[in-house]
């Protein structure tokens, strides 16, 4: 009997397990949806390259300004392969260097002193280097070897040409130059190489200077020449361009006021000027196309940018002269355009891209060849969602002057659009990479049916029984829509969830807003229920290039959602639509640091100024309620808090300050929405464990660099008590160090060695690794115990410590338990329900592996019993044996075999079922969103229950008991006259 | 101008000194996802490879020193013990340790703590290039099966079993009885008569000759006749 008794136990507990937050294969794809992307593409880095030499179709590939190389299929925008080789959270805009070769199945990317070398199909690396110089050229050798070679430029001015063979990696040859020159580019000839570099002039401006290499053994061939360009050419970003025009190596620049341009062609070592660029109005940029490819004609295109409108004037380069002249103009455009060069064998395309049509138009005449209008877009509202940047394209001849074009076009929001003859087959937001800040905001409910009956109750007795009549009119007009609806719902098997994908709230709060906020000024809003679409995509504020945005948090309020920012900076939108309502710029208040909002006694929000000192500004007029603290962060390192009570004044209520060598490296605090259901923890032997549950506890991670040793402070922000401090020794401080705090449970992560003392050895053991400790505060270690609340009367959340009977003061009983992980976790939070019924699940970002991770709170609890089998009061209480080591379960991934990229923050909101927590996940590249039944959505009916299967068992039920029916009563009968 | 030149030799001289330590993944595992990555943590360092084209991670020796102590302090302790661990989208691979010596690595088999696990060691000598095999634990699942339903599982399920079984007995019993030859009827009365009698002479029976079945129903009589009665009423009908 005790033994079934287990059994049965056990296999609760086993039931418990698979509860916990599965994904099932048909919810995989359904619920949670993702926006992986690269970033926003730069100019001289994307281009199509057929992945190798007997591949048809090819492929789209970027180096972005997130520093992310990748492949992306034209057709449907999924993305075959990425990889990060720059760091996260940097912005890589004008850096880097892309390249691949004719027929090449390798492509490289260069950035920083890295150089790598990528499968084309697959994006694995077939090989890599890495010197400790900057890469400043990339350059392909041609004449079918692919071999990489690059320019580095290291310290004391030392520039290196290297060339690497293609296949290995092996360094074949290495030049080098200590002129002091400052390297530009390579030119890659037949045979031949050309090293292009920028000589200081005697009293002003640079020299183009250019040596000759063999390209098979690395020699330098002859002198170096010169081109005199030191009176036009006073930085680097005055050469237009240094490279192949259809295979004739040629450098461009442009003098300084924009006036004309000056192409020298390197083997004839010949100049010419290209004058007359004006078309009346003043040119602010030039832009140069040329023929890219080896067998196409000399051509180029040069594009002229004005103030209010661009034109453009095709050149052609005669090979035998190396001189350059002029084709033809192409009328002047107003509005952003963009060209791109394609080449078919020896003809040259060029394909102007306007926001509202695509021309192609060939080298040698002005006529446009075809043309395509681009419907407007339904999504777009503002122009920069319209208006291309820059654009990439891909001719191909169906045959006499048929021509079909595909183009990637980067909007000037920074997304990327592939059309295909003016038509669009997909957009990604890439512009939406680099995210800081998002929150996720409520939309405004469904409440016309509210307000007519309001209306019904109100007016008299006629005119509200005519305004009922019209209302079930309508109602019974819609009727069948919902009728249809119902039956799609039950056809499709689930209980139609995203039917109603509009903007409202539906019925079980899944659709809801996530607004987000980019470093580059960006601000978005994602819909939760229409599988992440995005509602709307403004750039809000205007930033200087290389400046972030620094948004410290965004706030619902009602139907409109508050960004705030540093120093003062806010904006108020309204959630459905972005619309900017109200926009404070920074800085207009000096000294002002940042804002704080605090509720106030109305339960409104008010925004509470801290200066640049650290010191709390002067109260706006509004009052707060008794024992509002606010607690603040200096730059010297201490945390202050600060009682607001009553009117207009700031008195410092406590402050707290780390032991010397210490440093604030994290601080958290309880959610907003935190409920608790129980006080108690109900043991299996029926007595109560009490939970501590204070809701004003701060999480405070202190590091210490000189030791390396990390402290946890557990901090009432009342007070300012430390109510509990955990040392960690021997702390990897480069490693993520996260932690969370939620009920009254705590959480963090980090990366240290350790002695483990075992019972039977005698020598301790080292260990290191990732471990995640666990740990719940209670009242008192003992069931059935308040601690000395128990006898207190009334209690002071200024004085968190009580002292019992004996005078002694007893600080809460904290349970911990730690855990070897596989790897590191960036950032963690928990999930969250509308009750807090449902045990929490820890959200963990674990890089290494893509993923994002719920550890369900069965694994988590600290109350394991270790080193011996579970009791049966544990078992029920569903506790199973301890076991130090702690995998990321695959079945634990939200974001399962969907890898993410760049997650750095999650975020998780309720929604009206308790069951189920929405989760938000973002950073500086991929955004990703699912929802999370943390316990299994014992409250919902999923996929897997089946309707045919209900309504097959009440008919066969029903079959039953009418075949049943007669033989019973016969035999009922037949025992009547046999009795 | 002499600094630089010292410096560049120096710099090649560690070039020279240069030897790869790659981890191949057993030939019949399919190409690795791009993503895959093998990682080396320990020491204040975390050098990361990605997967190669021949499904290996290669790492150049030495492993790099950390380049500021102060933030983790190397162990004092020799040798220097890092641990590598696989990251893999489709594939689990057990976690390794290293064990660092300027000459030599030591390549084992470990728990996630970095502790022996006694799998076999690989010693790498650090002055040429050497590959090391690895082991690929499992596939890495990511999904729940739904159990769908299926008349086959619903039989599996002992209670079912149990209820059918026990309902073939009620159904069946009275058939079999009825289809037994004569002789065999007897015989079987008979044994079933001396076996309820010897039962209860041993006591087996703790009602005795109670019917229980009767005064439960309410029909008991005042004078209880025993099992045989009912019994062999219902013997009769057949």
């Amino acid at each position: 009997m005790r033994l079934c008794a287990l059994s049965i136990l056990s296999s609760l507990v086993l039931f418990c397990l698979e509860l916990s937050s599965a994904i099932y294969a048909d919810e995989a794809y359904q619920i949670d949806y993702q926006h992986a992307l690269l970033g926003v593409p730069q100019f001289y880095t994307t281009f199509f390259h057929r992945p190798s030499a007997n591949s048809k179709a090819s492929l789209l590939y970027t180096l972005s300004e997130s520093g992310i190389v990748g492949a992306k299929n034209p057709k449907d925008g999924t993305i075959l392969w990425r990889q990060r080789i720059g760091e996260e959270g940097q912005t890589y805009a004008g850096k880097g260097f892309l390249k691949a070769g004719e027929n090449s199945n390798v492509i490289y990317s260069a950035l920083g002193g890295k150089l790598d070398a990528w499968d084309a199909v697959d994006g694995r690396l077939a090989w890599s280097w890495q010197g400790e110089e900057t890469v400043r050229a990339l350059e392909i050798r041609g004449q079918g070897s692919n071999d990489a070679l690059i320019v580095t430029e290291g310290r004391n001015e030392k520039v290196s040409v290297r060339c690497f063979s293609s296949d290995t990696g092996r360094l074949r040859w290495e030049y080098t130059d200590a002129s002091g020159d400052a390297p530009y580019s390579l030119i890659a000839y037949e045979s031949r190489l050309f090293y292009v570099a920028l000589h200081s002039a005697l009293l002003k401006g640079s020299k183009i200077r250019i040596h000759k290499l063999d390209a098979e053994t690395g020699e330098q061939t002859g002198s170096p020449f010169t081109f005199n360009s030191e009176s036009e050419v006073s930085s680097a970003t005055s050469i237009l361009f240094a490279g192949a025009i259809g295979g004739h190596p040629s450098i461009a620049w442009a003098d300084k006021t924009l006036k004309y341009v000056k192409v020298a062609s390197l083997l004839k070592k010949q100049t010419s000027t290209l004058g007359a660029l004006t078309n009346g109005e003043p040119i602010e940029t030039i832009s140069m196309h040329p023929a890219d490819r080896n067998s196409a004609k000399p051509h180029f295109l040069l594009k002229l940018t004005g103030t209010s409108s661009s034109h453009a004037k095709v050149y052609h380069l005669d090979a035998n002269t190396g001189t350059a002249k002029k084709e033809y103009d192409l009328p002047p455009i107003s509005g952003p355009v963009a060209y791109s060069t394609s080449t078919h064998d020896e003809n040259v395309y060029f394909v102007q891209h306007s926001s509202s049509d695509v021309s192609l138009l060939s080298s040698i005449s002005p006529t446009v060849l075809q043309g395509w209008k681009i419907p407007p877009k339904a999504g777009a509202q503002t122009t920069d969602l319209r208006s291309v940047s820059h654009a990439v394209a891909e001719v191909v001849s169906r045959g006499g002057t048929k021509f079909s074009v595909r183009s990637a076009l980067t909007l000037e929001s920074g997304d990327l659009e592939v059309i295909r003859n003016g038509e669009s087959l997909w957009v990604t937001s890439e512009g939406l990479t680099g995210v800081v800040a998002a929150a996720f905001v409520d939309l405004t409910k469904d409440d016309d049916r509210a307000q007519d009956l309001a209306l019904e109750g109100q007016s008299n007795f006629v005119s509200a029984y005519i305004h009922r009549l019209t209302r079930h009119m309508k109602e019974l007009q819609n009727l069948f829509v919902w009728m249809m609806d119902r039956y799609d719902g039950v056809k499709s098997g689930e209980a139609s969830l995203n039917q109603n994908a509009n903007l409202l709230q539906d019925r079980f709060g899944f659709n809801k807003v996530v607004i987000i906020a980019t470093r580059s000024g960006r601000l978005a809003a994602v819909s939760t229920g229409m599988h992440g679409k995005v509602i709307w995509n403004i750039q809000a504020v205007t930033l200087e290039p290389g400046i972030n945005w620094d948004v410290m948090s965004i706030d619902a309020e009602d139907d409109t959602a508050l960004i705030r920012a540093a120093q003062g900076e806010f904006l108020r939108v309204e959630s459905a639509t972005g619309k900017i309502l109200h926009h404070q710029g920074a800085g207009l208040l000096s000294g002002l640091k940042t804002t704080i909002p605090v509720l106030d006694a109305q339960g409104r929000q008010a925004l509470l100024p801290t200066n640049l000192d650290g010191s709390l500004g002067d109260i706006p007029l509004t009052s707060f309620e008794d024992g509002t603290i606010v607690v603040t962060k200096d730059d010297d390192g201490t945390i202050k808090g600060w009682n607001v009570a009553g009117k207009g004044k700031v008195t410092q209520a406590w402050r707290f300050t780390p032991f010397p060598g210490q440093s604030i490296y994290d601080v958290n605090h309880r959610p907003t929405h935190d409920p608790v259901t129980s006080i108690g923890k109900v043991l299996g032997d029926r007595n109560v464990l009490y939970k501590y549950l204070n809701p004003n506890l701060i999480l405070m991670t202190c590091t210490n660099t000189h030791d390396s040793s990390v402290t946890f402070y557990l901090l009432d922000s009342t007070s300012g008590a430390i109510l509990h401090s955990i040392k960690h020794p021997d702390v990897d401080l480069r490693q993520p160090i996260s932690s969370t705090i939620s009920g009254n449970s705590f959480a963090y992560s980090l990366f240290s060695r350790l002695l483990s003392h075992e019972p039977l050895q005698l020598e301790p053991q080292k260990l290191q690794g990732y471990q995640l400790v666990v740990s719940e505060i209670f009242e008192s270690p003992f069931p059935n115990d308040r601690g000395p609340l128990n006898s207190a009367t009334n209690y002071s959340s200024r004085q968190p410590f009580i002292a019992d009977d004996e005078k002694a003061v007893r600080p809460p009983h904290v349970i911990s338990q730690t855990f070897f992980i596989p790897g590191p976790i960036s950032r963690m939070s928990t999930t969250s329900t509308l009750q807090g019924i449902t045990t929490r699940s820890l959200l963990c970002i674990a890089p290494h592996t893509n993923s994002l991770v719920a550890f369900p709170g069965q694994m988590l609890d600290p109350r394991r019993p270790v080193g011996r089998d579970p009791t049966p009061a544990e078992m029920e209480e569903g506790l199973f044996r301890y076991n130090a080591v702690l995998d990321f379960d695959g079945k634990w991934t939200l974001n399962h075999k969907r890898e993410t990229l760049g997650l750095s923050h999650v975020i998780a909101a309720p929604s009206q079922l308790e069951s189920t927590t929405l989760v938000f996940a973002y950073g500086d590249a991929d955004l990703f969103g699912t929802r999370s039944s943390p316990i299994g959505g014992f409250d919902i009916l999923g996929k897997g229950f089946s309707k045919l299967q209900l309504v097959g068992t009440v008919a066969a039920l029903a079959v039953g008991t009418m075949v049943l029916a007669p033989l019973v009563r016969k035999k009922q009968i037949d025992s009547i006259w046999k009795a | 101008m002499l600094c630089a030149r010292m410096w560049s030799v120096v710099h090649f001289a560690a070039l020279a000194a240069a030897s790869t330590l790659t981890f191949s993944v057993p030939p019949h595992i399919p190409a690795l996802p791009s993503s895959a990555t093998a990682v080396i943590t320990g020491n204040g360092t975390s050098i990361s490879a990605p997967v190669t084209r021949q499904n290996s991670f290669i790492f150049t020796l030495p492993l790099a020193a950390p380049a500021d102590t102060s933030t983790f302090p190397s162990s004092t302790s020799k040798p220097t013990e890092y641990l590598l661990t696989i990251y893999c989208r489709d594939y689990d691979f057990p976690p390794y340790a290293i064990k660092a010596t300027p000459a030599s690595y030591t390549i084992y088999r470990s728990t996630r703590a970095g502790l022996d696990a006694g799998f076999p060691h690989t010693v790498v000598d650090t002055s040429t290039d050497t590959t090391v095999s690895l082991t690929v634990l499992k596939v890495r699942e990511y999904y729940d099966a739904r159990v769908g339903f299926s008349p086959l599982s619903l039989l599996k399920n002992p209670m079912v079993l149990i209820g059918v079984v026990g309902l073939a007995f009620v159904m069946g019993m009275p058939y079999l009885l009825d289809n037994m030859d004569p002789e065999t009827k007897a015989e079987f009365e008979a044994q079933q008569k001396k076996g309820i009698l010897g039962n209860a002479g041993a006591g087996g029976n703790p009602l005795g000759d109670f019917d229980m079945a009767g005064w439960m129903a309410g029909t008991s009589k005042s004078k209880s006749s025993g099992n045989d009665g009912g019994g062999g009423g219902a013997r009769k009908r057949g």
